[in-house]
């Protein structure tokens, strides 16, 4: 139903509260989802959503249509982690010391090659929870935006161009960072298993 | 034999592989491993979902954003949007879909607007779409023959309705409502037929599309239903 965006867009820019309306109902739950894979925190989830939104109400103006509306929003959505991620870095910090005491008490099973979700792939995800915030607060704004989209929504290098304005080249070399950045911080403590997975 | 890189294996990962490359992988162990790895960790991101949300969820979103909102678009527009009269059919329309979309998601209705309201205001759309939708129909209608006849007028017209045509029809088809439904994509049909001819269309040309209003008395359906519309719109 892209023509309900357009429409709700137009009016949207002409100021009409009812026009932006529409578009929260219709993206913000694809939002929280992005947002909560961004942070695993359903609190800073909300909390970028709604900000998300604002920022999207101030600068809809901006939006020139060559990107689907949620490929834009979703970009936005991803700069606004910026800031919380990074205040929420050092807490995280923290939480991560603790689990790194309690690790060889801990066997977390990384089963990589598993196609279908076991126990040991869950313990895997709480693992990878626990970890999220200080991992993708090393991404820098660029590197998350488009990780987040190529990734979580499966956009085209094509598309993600559009959106971002980077040539293809850049983009590709931003994921390939954000992915260094995320594997650095999120394998060691999957490693071991990892390592004795077959 | 060379190995591949980080950067090829994560464009691997996302499918942006060389035909060497794939060749590769199928017979190093190596780097089917280092692959796997990174396939795990970046698999693992992606499962991660959030627990379900309240129906209604985002009503709440709205509400806590309304007014902060609001202002952030009043910044940029130049004039207050109620001051642009030919897309506040459309606006009825969107409030009148985004309701039902709503409320199709759970059986209160807690939507902002009332049922009532919104029904009233889907009427009066519909009674001013249908009106403006006449005025093109009966210029067609009983538009002089010549040889050549100019209905760049009428086009421009028919062009602009047939968008708020469709949101109507897929409004009233959303709220169970296929009689009217089924009309609006009658009229939409014309009124396509009329937006896409040529800016001069010659007699017969013309004939053609006077019979495709006659044939199927779109005129008097038109008048009809528009002016029943607005009527009972104005009684809610
Ligand atoms: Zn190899």
């Amino acid at each position: 139903m892209e023509s309900i965006d357009e429409a709700a867009i137009a009016e949207a820019r002409r100021g009409n509260p009812d026009g932006f309306r529409v578009l929260v109902e219709r993206h913000s739950r694809a939002v929280y989802r992005l947002t909560y894979r961004m942070t695993g925190n359903e609190h800073d989830a909300e909390d970028l959503v709604q900000e998300t939104f604002l920022r999207a109400a101030k600068q809809i103006h901006r939006f020139d249509g060559r990107a689907a509306f949620g490929t834009w929003l979703h970009r936005i959505a991803a700069n606004c982690a910026t800031d919380l991620l990074r205040a929420r870095t050092s807490r995280e910090r923290r939480m991560v010391k603790a689990t790194k005491d309690e690790d060889g008490a801990q066997e977390v099973m990384a089963n990589v090659a598993a196609a279908t979700p076991s126990p040991e792939r869950l313990a895997l995800s709480t693992e990878i929870l626990r970890l999220l915030t200080p991992a993708m607060a090393q991404l820098t704004e660029m590197e998350r935006a488009v990780f987040v989209l190529r990734h979580y929504d499966g956009r085209s290098i094509e598309e993600i161009c559009e959106v971002m304005k980077v040539k293809p080249g850049a983009a590709k070399n931003s994921i390939f960072r954000a992915v260094q950045k995320l594997r650095r911080v999120l394998e060691p403590a999957l490693g071991r298993a990892a390592r004795t997975a077959v | 034999m060379k190995h591949l890189s980080e950067q090829e294996l994560t464009q691997a990962y996302f499918g942006d592989v060389t035909a060497e490359g794939r060749r590769h992988l199928e017979s190093c162990a190596v780097c089917k491993r280092e692959l796997q790895t990174l396939a795990g960790t970046l698999d693992a991101l992606k499962a991660i979902e959030p627990p379900e949300l309240a129906p209604h969820w985002e009503e709440g979103v709205w509400r806590s954003i309304e007014s902060r909102a609001s202002a952030g678009l009043q910044r940029r527009s130049a004039r207050p949007w109620w001051m642009l009269a030919p897309a506040l059919a459309m606006v009825v329309v969107l409030a009148f879909a985004a309701g039902m979309w709503v409320e199709r998601r759970s059986d209160s209705g807690r939507g902002a607007m009332a049922a009532n309201t919104r029904e009233r205001v889907l009427l009066i759309a519909l009674g001013d779409h249908l009106e403006r939708s006449q005025i093109v129909l009966a210029e067609i209608e009983n538009a002089p023959e010549s040889k050549t006849n100019d209905i760049s007028a009428e086009q421009q017209l028919a062009s602009r309705l047939v968008g708020e045509n469709r949101l109507l029809r897929l409004t009233a088809a959303r709220a169970g409502d296929g009689t009217s439904a089924a009309f609006l994509a009658q009229l939409e049909r014309v009124l396509v037929e009329i937006a896409h001819a040529p800016d001069s269309v010659s007699e017969s040309e013309l004939n053609e599309l006077k019979g495709s209003i006659e044939s199927q008395g779109l005129l008097f359906k038109t008048r009809v239903i528009g002016s029943n519309a607005k009527e009972k719109g104005m009684k809610l």
